[in-house]
């Protein structure tokens, strides 16, 4: 197996769910309902969990430094998430929605990384199969409840949507070692998965009765460590206690 | 609205009409029976709000299966409760004479009572 595509995919991946969780965890306290609090608040701490399994193995299997030097420690540049995971919580439409777009997109990736050679990362996928069973499924009822609400919510949702697909299309963008990379080895080449998801997605929305924008310039950059306006504030406020002090516990 | 939580200011959320907000909301009350191990009862653990069934298992999953073995859950809703009237409890009340009828006077009741304990 080629380790600079292993490297690269995982980080992408593990910066997208700490990136993801982090953004989703600011909902934790002024969240619509008590039991939806705690619901989001919950997934927001499954991604994290997700980036520490996957900075594990990466420290583990590929000599790089230890998790919280990986998450807390690394200069915005290094960062190797989508521009969709750094944008700002918005509305709850508009955080929903981008649940449902990355969830979407994250369950097919674990799915075709269940057989990985990588045997870490298979194991993994089969781990957190359930849990983003339920992240999709949380999206799935709640955009399809609030397509079907009010005049405002499915507007606000159609804004949402039409908002974020660029910034959706930009999650398989293809980053380094990308030609290197096998199937076999480390799941679905990104133009596939990409594939799987506009056919996965675009079914629902349209079942939804929201259109899907037609606009199909993604917006990328993420992947080669170029990102918004947004990531280096919110890596500010992430890292401050580590900034303080590395060797903080609690 | 002026916090001291960055993320509140962040917001910008004004402050709500609560009287405005009953009105709008459609949500029910539901309750929540778990199951913590397949073949045994399902025990009530608590209710929650939700706008229907499908919204109440959603929620139901992180509010009460998180923290526990899950393996079943049901969500019914709290007006599809049908409670006995405090007053009609009465009919429970019996003679001296017919406490041989209340299991709990079996003489074996404490083994069975301890062997379910053991395999719960």
């Amino acid at each position: 197996m080629n380790d600079q595509a292993a490297r690269q995919l995982l980080f992408q991946m593990a910066d997208d769910a700490l990136i993801m969780g982090h953004r989703n965890s600011e909902w934790t306290g002024i969240g619509p309902t008590l039991e939806e609090d705690i619901a989001f608040s919950s997934m927001a701490q499954d991604k994290i969990g997700h980036a520490y399994q996957l900075y594990s193995i990466l420290h583990r299997q590929f000599g790089e430094a230890d998790v919280d030097t990986l998450a807390f420690g690394r200069k915005e540049k290094t960062f190797r998430s989508c521009q969709l995971v750094e944008l700002p919580i918005g509305d709850y439409g508009f955080s929903l929605m981008r649940q449902f777009l990355f969830d979407s997109a994250e369950v097919l990736r674990y799915t075709s990384l269940q057989s990985s050679a990588l045997t870490s990362l298979a194991q993994l996928a089969v781990k957190v199969k359930g849990e983003l069973r339920y992240h999709s499924m949380h999206a799935d009822v709640w955009v399809k409840q609030l397509a079907n609400g009010t005049e405002e919510s499915k507007a606000r949702l159609q804004t949402a949507l039409n908002e974020l697909w660029p910034y959706a299309l930009g999650m398989f963008e293809e980053g380094d070692w990308q030609e290197a990379r096998t199937t076999a080895e480390l799941g679905l080449a990104e133009g596939r998965l990409k594939a799987q998801w506009l056919e996965l997605v675009q079914a629902k929305l349209k079942g939804w009765n929201l259109n899907v924008p037609s606009d199909s310039n993604p917006v990328e950059g993420g992947r080669q460590g170029y990102h918004s306006e947004y990531l280096a504030p919110l890596l500010l406020e992430m890292t401050e206690v580590f900034s303080i002090d590395p060797s903080a516990s609690w | 609205m002026k916090s001291l939580d960055p993320r509140v200011n962040r917001m910008g959320a004004e402050k709500v009409d609560s009287a405005a907000a009953d009105e709008n909301n459609y949500w029910e009350s539901f309750e929540v029976f778990h199951q913590k191990k397949t073949g045994t009862a399902y025990v009530h653990v608590g209710s929650l709000q939700a706008s229907d069934h499908e919204m109440a298992m959603l929620l139901a999953k992180e509010q009460y299966g998180r923290r526990q073995t899950t393996t079943g859950l049901w969500v019914v809703k709290t007006t599809n409760v049908f409670v006995m009237e405090p007053d009609e409890i009465e009919m429970f009340s019996t003679t001296s004479s017919k406490t041989h009828r209340e299991a709990v006077e079996y003489k074996v009741r404490d083994k069975i009572s301890a062997f379910k304990e053991k395999n719960k």
